[in-house]
């Protein structure tokens, strides 16, 4: 029995008045194509006959991904102009971004893609990843693209390859003459060029087939793309950013006709002699931070060696490049402020504190600043009492911006920003409360937690590149009772990515237990399978604490108050909610005045 | 050559050899219905998982109408979720007006604005049950428990279909499955397609054109191959109103339906009104040639 494939292809040289490119409407019909060729059913949006408009791109996947499922595998293709805001993608159509629904959200549309009922589904961008330089940039919020099912069991696989990493571009050029996508072309090279570890042999019917699982395509595609580029412009880089969860029978494509499959042979006691193009693409291959730390995270949870104890921490330190080491010191919290008498609070570090307020909660909550820091030597000190169980606490800093935390009871929340906002918060129990002898005999367990989960971010966004490693690091972080809440949180969203949404139950079901209270990104990312309805139980704080929450709020079917939707694009591109000063003032205000509870 | 047979829902308690005699003695009727001599031997084999089922049931413990509060849903999304889409289907399919399933609603009590209405999801399963499914002992609501448990929780899943495979040999094998019992077929049937020789499987009052069904069971696919599946059914049967077609179980090749069984049974629906169909056993008795 043959499995059913599908496509949907989306090329737009022209949106708005952004430039116009030359090769997406033209590689958009050559993926087609091939992927006609290659037995998929395919629908082919361009903008040669016309505008690419949200709704086409909805009828198209809808024309797929029904009721019931009637495909295996469904590859979604982009290629065109694309932003990064507030750590989403939008792929942008021919009317954006003017229109702010003429265009896809990248993040919404894979989370509905995760319960499509398809069982696999890769989406390609072919797309810059630029921060929007204006105001109406921003605004674009687009469309999640999928259809919103609740009745199909289990949770897809999804695949996704991106052009280009966070805030970066994509590029075009001429190659061989043509003006052709990068990302693209390498693709469509791994089929007819493949490596000799990259092939692998399925059976299909009665007949043995050699395939190029998507697992193999990540490295494949940025030593190609690093080759191109270094041929068009030395210049340029385009580190590509792929996560495959899916495993090794699942594929895009075939090892196309006519193609002179190399033979892999060994090279003992040497390294095997470079490859043409290989030495341009070196230099390019040294920055690749992100995929290194994917790498150290990997290792880390694979070998025993390496658990337990300050030692592991400076294990993966010393693999680490200093970016990554930056990174993970600011997760080990300080230990300059071990308590506070309201055994509730915040330490900021980074920026001084201007103005703070808080949520009145159960017990009429209340916030002081207790120093203002100078944002540099000295740190802020933000105290908060009679929060129990938990509350949200608004702070803004010094230039005008805020970010929104969860101030739990027993808990010093360790925030510590950077030029994008609020990089990180670690919580360590007060000193005073019954959690703090826990965590003293945990402690270093912890950090070395905190220290995969810096690895995690290491690519800006919180993401894990395999099933095993989601569930690997889930399973360390919950079984530590009286630890950082917020290694909950990535649990959450590390099994999320991996589609294990019994596992995300499972781990709103302990921290719900502990901290008597939901994490407000916890009881998102577990919406679909919590009975009880929204505001059954506290949830703290009142909208996101990770800025890549807010792009799933839509396809949850979670609606914020007014203000929280006015000021979203307004968000920051840091890891952790902060909001621009133009929304900061507002939310602070509608914390005072109780709109925000 | 061997024929497999898998009962449906609500034979918790029964005596399965007599259940099995039933089987056989209403399939010999089809024989003479078609005009045709009942094969000297049969080998078949009869899985029981009757009581496992009703274990199951009693484990679950899911909603009743009495755990309807002002409010109505909370107590299980899921399971309001797939009541609302199995019974709007069967509403939609059978014609039944919304003036007809307000009639059954309480005109004094609250009415929830919200999606899932479970009040008026309740009140279309009454009207069903008064106006179509006739017998006293099955109700609607009682027969999409079964396959949302069987369906939904793979506990439940698991522990039918081991029952089953424990049936299962390399012989030529004929599968002939009722109601819920085609579910279970199918999905026996899939996850042992190395193992399993199947010569044509047999559907007769089957559920699995319902997309609150058929949507758990992922990519859809036709394990019989051209000709190898038949789907025979009433149309007065509520359980089984929507063929197998493109629309409802799209597969390729496609399952042959036959909406020609005229059941005798009180709802449209026992085995008793399936199997002597004439045109049934004529399909029974070609595979087994």
């Amino acid at each position: 029995m043959e499995k059913r494939k599908a496509a949907v292809v989306i090329g737009v040289d022209k949106t708005g008045n952004l430039a116009k490119l030359k090769s997406a409407a033209a590689g958009a019909d050559a993926v087609a194509t091939w992927l006609q060729d290659e037995g998929y059913d395919v629908e082919c949006l361009t903008d040669k006959q016309g505008p690419v408009r949200s709704r086409d791109v909805e009828d198209a996947i809808s024309k797929f991904v029904t009721l019931p499922v009637r495909y295996s595998l469904l590859v979604v293709y982009f290629s065109g102009h694309g932003y990064w805001h507030a750590r989403s993608d939008r792929w942008l159509l021919s009317g954006a971004p003017t229109k702010t629904s003429e265009a896809i959200n990248l993040n919404g549309a894979m989370d509905l893609a995760r319960y499509s009922g398809i069982p696999n589904v890769v989406f390609i961008s072919d797309a810059c990843r630029s921060i929007p330089d204006s105001r109406t940039g921003a605004h674009v919020t687009g469309i999640d693209a999928f259809p919103n099912y609740a009745d199909t069991t289990g949770t897809s696989k999804i695949d996704v390859f991106k052009a280009t990493s966070e805030a970066r571009a994509a590029y075009e050029g001429d190659i061989g003459g043509q003006n052709k996508s990068i990302l693209t072309h390498a693709l469509m090279l791994a089929y007819t060029e493949p490596k000799p570890d990259m092939i692998h042999e399925v059976i299909e019917g009665a007949r043995l087939m050699k395939v190029v699982p998507n697992r193999k395509l990540e490295d494949y595609l940025q030593d190609k793309v690093d080759d191109l580029l270094a041929d068009i412009d030395i210049n340029l880089t385009q580190n590509i950013e792929a996560n495959v969860p899916s495993s090794d029978d699942i594929y895009i494509a075939h090892i196309r006709p006519g193609t002179r499959v190399p033979v892999l042979r060994s090279y003992p006691g040497s390294p095997p002699p470079a490859e043409p193009g290989v030495r341009a693409g070196l230099a390019v291959r040294a920055v690749r931070a992100g995929r290194d730390a994917a790498g150290i995270v990997g290792r880390a949870l694979s070998a025993p060696a390496t658990r337990g104890g300050a030692s592991a921490v400076h294990e993966l330190l010393a693999v680490a490049n200093p970016e990554t080491e930056a990174a993970l010191t600011t997760r080990l919290p300080s230990v300059a402020v071990d308590h506070f008498e309201s055994r509730m609070g915040f330490v900021i570090h980074g920026e001084s504190v201007v103005n703070a307020a808080t949520t009145k909660g159960v017990h009429n909550a209340r916030v002081e600043i207790v120093d203002a820091g100078d944002g540099r030597i000295n740190d802020a000190i933000v105290r908060v009492w009679d929060a129990d169980p938990a509350v949200s606490v608004a702070i803004q800093v010094e230039g005008g911006r805020c970010c929104v935390l969860a101030a739990l009871e027993g808990y010093i929340g360790h925030a510590y920003f950077d030029e994008a906002g609020l990089s990180n918060i670690s919580y360590v129990p007060s000193s005073n409360h019954w959690r703090f002898g826990i965590y003293e005999q945990k402690k270093d367990e912890i950090d070395r937690l905190r220290a995969l989960v810096a690895l995690a971010v290491q690519n800006n966004t919180f993401e894990i590149h395999s099933d095993q490693e989601a569930e690997a690091l889930a399973s360390e972080i919950r079984m530590e009772k009286a630890t950082d809440p917020t290694l909950g949180l990535y649990a959450a969203h590390a099994l999320s990515q991996a589609g294990k949404d019994d596992s995300v139950l499972s781990v709103l079901d302990y921290m719900r237990h502990d901290l008597r209270t939901d994490l407000f990104d916890v009881r998102v990312l577990a919406s679909r399978h919590v009975d009880q309805p929204w505001g059954s139980f506290p949830v703290a704080p009142f909208c996101p604490l990770l800025t890549q929450t807010w792009s799933l709020l839509r396809p949850r079917g979670i609606t914020l108050p007014m203000v929280l939707q006015e000021a979203s694009p307004y968000l920051c591109n840091s890891l952790w909610t902060t909001f621009e000063p133009k929304a900061a003032q507002h939310i602070i205000q509608a914390v005072e005045t109780g709109e925000l509870q | 050559m061997r024929i497999l047979m898998i009962h449906g829902r609500s034979q918790g308690g029964k005596d399965p050899v007599e259940l099995k005699e039933v089987w056989i003695d209403t399939l010999k009727k089809g024989f003479a219905a078609a005009g045709l001599p009942s094969p000297d031997s049969l080998s078949i084999d009869f899985p029981f998982y009757g009581d496992k089922l009703d274990g199951f049931t009693a484990q679950a413990n899911l909603p009743t109408p009495q755990d309807v509060n002002a409010k109505g849903s909370g107590k299980n999304r899921q399971f309001e979720e797939f009541m609302q889409s199995a019974l709007g289907q069967m509403k939609e399919r059978s014609a039944i007006s919304d003036d007809e399933v307000e009639a059954e609603l309480d005109p004094t009590a609250p009415q929830e604005k919200g999606v899932q209405n479970w009040n008026w999801v309740q009140a279309i399963a009454r009207v069903i049950d008064r106006h179509l499914t006739g017998a006293a002992e099955f109700t609607i609501e009682t027969f999409l428990k079964d396959v949302f448990l069987y369906v939904n929780a793979k506990a439940v899943t698991r522990g039918i279909n081991k029952i089953v495979e424990e049936k299962l040999t390399d012989e030529p094998t004929i599968v002939v499955a009722h109601s819920l019992g085609s579910v279970v077929g199918y999905k026996v049937i899939m996850d042992n397609l190395a193992k399993l020789n199947l010569v044509k499987y047999i559907t007769v009052g089957c559920p699995l054109g319902l997309t609150a069904i058929s949507s758990k069971l992922g990519p859809l696919q036709n394990p019989g191959g051209p000709d190898g599946w038949y789907n025979a059914y009433d149309e007065r049967d509520i359980v089984a109103l929507n063929p197998l077609d493109d629309r409802n179980f799209p597969t390729d090749p496609k399952v042959i339906n036959s909406n020609g069984v005229d059941n005798h049974t009180e709802n449209r629906h026992g085995i008793i009104g399936y199997l002597n169909d004439a045109e049934v056993a004529k399909q029974i008795a070609e595979a087994l040639a």
